[in-house]
């Protein structure tokens, strides 16, 4: 129940929030702007409009997570709002959950908004839906909810700015760590090779959330493979949680 | 003090962009335009671009497939090489496996404007290995064969190997099934055909199996079909007149006994006399179905409403042509007011 009145309240502050908008509407013309690159794509343009649909809703969504997220923790220690919070019976881990689950919320609404404009624009178009589309949405959906718990760790222990191109590094990066075991044959059966696969064990591969190609040219993915990836990302996203809690657990503030 | 401020800021601004404005174009002088051509020269290495373009991938083979048309168009209308063209179309493919038109229009301007057959049929293998259901592919495949390679020994029954796969994806449009059976007909191609489904057999893909499996069945309902034809010639000179049903090639003495269909359908004498079987019809109505229950709902998206008839489909050029029902006594059952088909 605190840990809900906690998420309320951040939701509510970040809804307030113009940058929130400012974001909403760049995706916004970025998703209606895409049919401008169809007219030369030979019949291409609706897989062109739902690319860039699904690229917006990703990246706009990493935006505001590693923008707000950052900031989240260290915001209330900045304004010293944190004393009033803390004072109240309530945990620490408590108050990580809540603004945590407050920005999930509120990525919950962006996403959707930004999935509606998309799915009315495809149709008024005269493309249509298929179920892997909104796979591919839920996909983003969970990998936008482990960058943000990646974000408030990071809002625990660090300023803002620096969290935010921490999380933007590791955002590129966890894209790439195919590249860890997709070696070139000099390297196969040496002890090189099984340092690099220990890492990418390590590390999230978020590219297990890209299913984008797929959504865009209609091709169906198993529902295990949905069903793996949500347990996978759900699994990291504890981890941190979890980290982030115990970072602000013995935080000095 | 506001006053004065009001009237320096603008001022600065527009000295500020007047600079900028000035510059440009010698900026521009100086630093030559790069050509689309210099561009891709810096095209990093496909594998490496996979993995390095966070998660957009897709988007960037959209990216790249617009550059590509773009410099198809340039070249053609300029010194018609196209030298990046492969290394393009592999790479996009690369970034989007599903990329299905990339194949298609690909291997197409590889093989009719660069002349270069090998590497149209390299993409369009790629392609079909990775969208085994897409029919341009095969089709594209056997386009290469008729057009640019059509000298070769064995040109046309390579072609019409591929056609046959075209149609065994069971989305290929009429015009192509009909040339598909046109050529198997022509040169008899029941045993490459047979054996392009066999090899199928030992595909890794469950899905191509089981296609195998079905067509390798109906490739011997087909064969039936034509022996069962030849009988009733053989009944026709013998008894003066065409049969009645195909029992009578049986009490006619000329046949011991009627095949069974592997399909678990039957085969029957149509109007015409010919020996039909109800599977291989069943199948043609399948296929003709799902494409016209597309254009249907196509219709439905574009116009609000469902088509009053079938014909509306071909006057809005959503279907070049009714196809006909294989049972040549009955025609297609629509009903306007719920758009069903059977």
């Amino acid at each position: 129940m605190r840990v809900l009145a906690v998420a309320s309240n951040t939701f509510r502050e970040a809804v307030r929030d113009k940058v929130l908008y400012v974001l909403l509407f760049f995706a916004g013309v970025t998703i209606l702007g895409s049919k401008a690159l169809g007219w030369i794509s030979i019949g291409q343009d609706i897989k062109i409009v739902k690319d860039i649909s699904l690229a917006a809703i990703t990246v706009f969504g990493v935006l505001i997570s590693i923008f707000v997220g950052t900031s989240l923790i260290y915001k209330e220690i900045d304004k010293r709002t944190l004393y009033t919070i803390l004072c109240r019976p309530l945990h620490r881990y408590e108050f990580v959950l809540g603004k945590y689950l407050g920005l999930s919320f509120l990525l919950a609404l962006v996403t959707g908004v930004m999935t509606g404009v998309a799915c009315v624009y495809v149709i008024v178009l005269g493309g249509t839906l298929d179920g892997t589309f909104f796979e591919a949405i839920l996909l983003i959906y969970v990998e936008l909810l482990l960058i943000t718990a990646f974000a408030v760790l990071l809002s625990a222990v660090t300023s803002p700015i620096l969290g935010a191109l921490i999380v933007f590094s590791l955002f590129v990066l966890c894209n790439a760590t195919n590249i860890l075991i997709d070696l070139p044959q000099q390297v196969k059966g040496t002890g090189f090779k099984q340092v690099l696969e220990t890492i990418y064990y390590l590390v999230p591969n978020l590219s297990n959330f890209d299913i984008r190609a797929e959504a865009a040219n209609g091709r169906a993915v198993p529902a295990a493979y949905i069903l793996w990836t949500i347990l996978y990302g759900a699994g990291y996203t504890v981890m941190l949680l979890v980290l982030a809690s115990l970072a602000f657990q013995d935080k000095d503030v | 003090m506001i006053k004065r401020w009001l009237i320096i800021a603008p001022v600065a601004i527009a000295l500020a962009w007047v600079c900028s404005f000035t510059a440009q174009p010698r900026i521009d002088r100086i630093r030559a335009p790069q050509t689309l051509d210099e561009a891709l020269l810096y095209l990093p290495n496909e594998k490496l671009l996979t993995h390095f373009t966070a998660g957009m991938s897709s988007i960037v083979a959209d990216l790249l497939w617009l550059k590509c048309v773009q410099y198809t168009a340039l070249h053609f209308i300029s010194d018609r090489k196209f030298t990046w063209l492969n290394h393009m179309c592999q790479t996009i493919t690369r970034l989007d496996p599903y990329f299905v038109s990339v194949y298609r229009y690909g291997g197409m301007f590889l093989a009719s404007l660069d002349a270069n057959d090998d590497a149209s049929l390299r993409l369009l293998h790629a392609g079909m290995k990775r969208n085994p259901r897409a029919w341009e592919l095969p089709y594209e495949a056997a386009m290469v064969y008729l057009l640019n390679r059509r000298s070769e020994p064995g040109a046309q029954e390579t072609a019409a190997a591929y056609l046959g796969m075209a149609v065994a994806t069971g989305n290929a449009p009429r015009f192509v099934v009909e040339v598909a059976q046109g050529l198997l007909n022509k040169h008899n191609l029941v045993d490459i055909e047979k054996g392009m489904w066999e090899a199928m057999l030992k595909s890794d893909n469950e899905l191509m199996r089981d296609l195998a499996e079905r067509k390798l069945l109906e490739l011997s309902a087909r064969e039936t079909c034509r022996k069962l034809n030849e009988a009733v010639q053989v009944f026709a000179q013998r008894y003066g007149r065409m049969p009645q049903e195909i029992n009578e090639l049986v009490s006619g003495e000329i046949l011991v006994s009627l095949p069974q269909d592997p399909l678990g359908g039957q085969y029957f004498l149509d109007a015409d006399g010919v020996v039909q079987n109800t599977s291989l019809l069943d199948t043609e109505i399948e296929r003709h179905a799902v494409a016209l229950r597309r254009a249907i709902d196509e219709f439905k998206a574009g116009n609000g409403r469902w088509p009053q008839h079938l014909d509306e489909l071909v006057q809005r050029g959503l279907v070049a042509e009714m196809p006909a029902y294989p049972y040549k006594d009955r025609t297609w059952k629509y009903d306007p007011l719920t758009g069903a088909l059977e």
